[in-house]
């Protein structure tokens, strides 16, 4: 098991990472804050030894992905509404950026990694099927289906 | 526009009342970061106190060495199990179909820590003709002490954690002695169980012979999901009951 320094350096480092990837999947805070939890104790409880840096942030990425997809299709999540849900989108966007963080929303959830890790995370296609485990040239298809998506749905151009 | 999105994703951050419940949550899940911890030195100590044991216990050590107390069921289209005992060692590999015989076979896992063993069973090459595929690979954890199949699965996440579609999770002890009795794999049982639910007159015979990918397939038309893989890659052999293509 980690140390608590080393719990509290993680949860520093990525937040945000593991925060954004729940917002793209989860619909409601109650499950963001559950998936967040488990991420970060997946982290503490394991005994890995990371490479380097981006080794570990791979890893983030990767846990959070599988865990919001096992959420999704788990058998609670699929019989049970809570009746409290609090609107993910409402309670995190900024006006400025509805718009943006709706369309990427509205995608179906295949696309959705990809679009976060290319755009946001800014990481090859090589990278992104190397983290997801797909094929790249899966991830060329998925990038380049999500992007018309994008661009049917905010119009425009400029997209790369 | 890719200016729009990245700025939109940075608008997005960790609360910080989220971070600091997080920190509590596990510093409460640990006991204080001592809940699963020992000290090396501690843990010598209790190594040296189970030599002695099994030294003067003979038979009786030989029993507790040899029970299997949790069970690691990895599904893919090789359906195989690993039996853990309480000192964290692979006692036995055990596989529910030919796919799952023929990787077993070539394994010499036995007496190994289960984290290494599930780090060889997964550089297996002939293993690795699943993980390549995109298809989906089930690994369930089966306990009847929840603080150590915790423990297990945290470790099982983390060693699997960039491969390929490994979803790690726990399941119910009691639905392994129903797997069992009706020569499931523990993993497989389970998806039988939710296409069950979907399905009710799925027969154990017909989903035996299926992958895992197909049972999901299954799962996700019947529940108006998408498939699990875009790929349409399938493969596999069972044993005998004519599911594979």
């Amino acid at each position: 098991m980690r140390s608590e320094q080393e719990a509290n350096r993680a949860v520093e480092r990525y937040a945000d990472t593991v925060r954004r990837l729940c917002m793209i999947h989860l619909k409601n805070y109650h499950d963001t804050q559950d998936i967040f939890q488990t991420v970060f104790l997946k982290y503490v409880l394991s005994n890995v030894e990371f490479e380097n840096d981006e080794h570990e942030k791979a890893w983030f990425i990767r846990v959070t992905v599988n865990a919001c997809k096992d959420f999704l299709k788990s058998f609670f999540h699929s019989r049970v509404v809570l009746s409290d849900e609090l609107p993910e989108r409402e309670a995190l966007q900024s006006p400025d950026y509805s718009q943006v963080i709706e369309a990427v929303l509205s995608l179906p959830e295949k696309y959705k990694d990809v679009i976060y890790l290319h755009y946001y995370e800014e990481y090859t296609a090589v990278e992104i099927g190397r983290i997801l485990g797909k094929n790249v040239n899966t991830v060329y298809t998925l990038l380049t289906r999500a992007k018309q998506l994008l661009r049917e749905k905010l119009g425009g151009g400029g997209f790369e | 526009m890719n200016n729009r999105i990245k700025e939109a994703f940075a608008s997005i951050y960790a609360e910080d009342a989220l971070k600091r419940s997080t920190k509590e949550f596990l510093f409460q899940q640990t006991k204080g970061y001592r809940k699963y911890g020992r000290s090396s030195y501690m843990n010598q100590v209790a190594a040296a106190c189970i030599c002695l044991l099994l030294a003067f216990c003979g038979w009786e050590g030989y029993s507790v060495y040899f029970t299997a107390v949790s069970t690691i069921s990895v599904d893919v289209n090789p359906s195989i199990e690993l039996e853990v005992n309480r000192f964290d060692r692979v006692i036995a590999v055990q596989s529910y179909n030919e796919d799952g015989k023929i990787i077993s076979d070539s394994l010499k896992i036995r007496f190994m820590d289960y984290g290494e063993a599930v780090d060889l069973l997964f550089q297996n090459e002939k293993m690795a003709q699943y993980l390549n595929k995109e298809l989906p690979v089930i690994v369930t954890v089966f306990g009847e002490d929840k603080k150590s199949t915790d423990e297990m699965l945290a470790n099982l996440t983390a060693h699997t954690a960039l491969h390929a579609n490994v979803h790690c999770s726990a399941g119910d002890p009691r639905d392994a002695e129903a797997a069992h009795s009706m020569g499931f794999s523990c993993g497989k049982y389970r998806a039988y169980m939710e296409l069950k639910e979907l399905d009710p007159e799925a027969s154990a015979e017909e989903i035996k012979g299926l992958t895992m990918h197909q049972i999901q397939n299954r799962i996700d038309a019947l529940s108006g999901r998408e498939p699990v893989s875009d790929t349409g890659y399938e493969h596999g052999h069972g044993y005998g009951h004519g599911g594979h293509e």
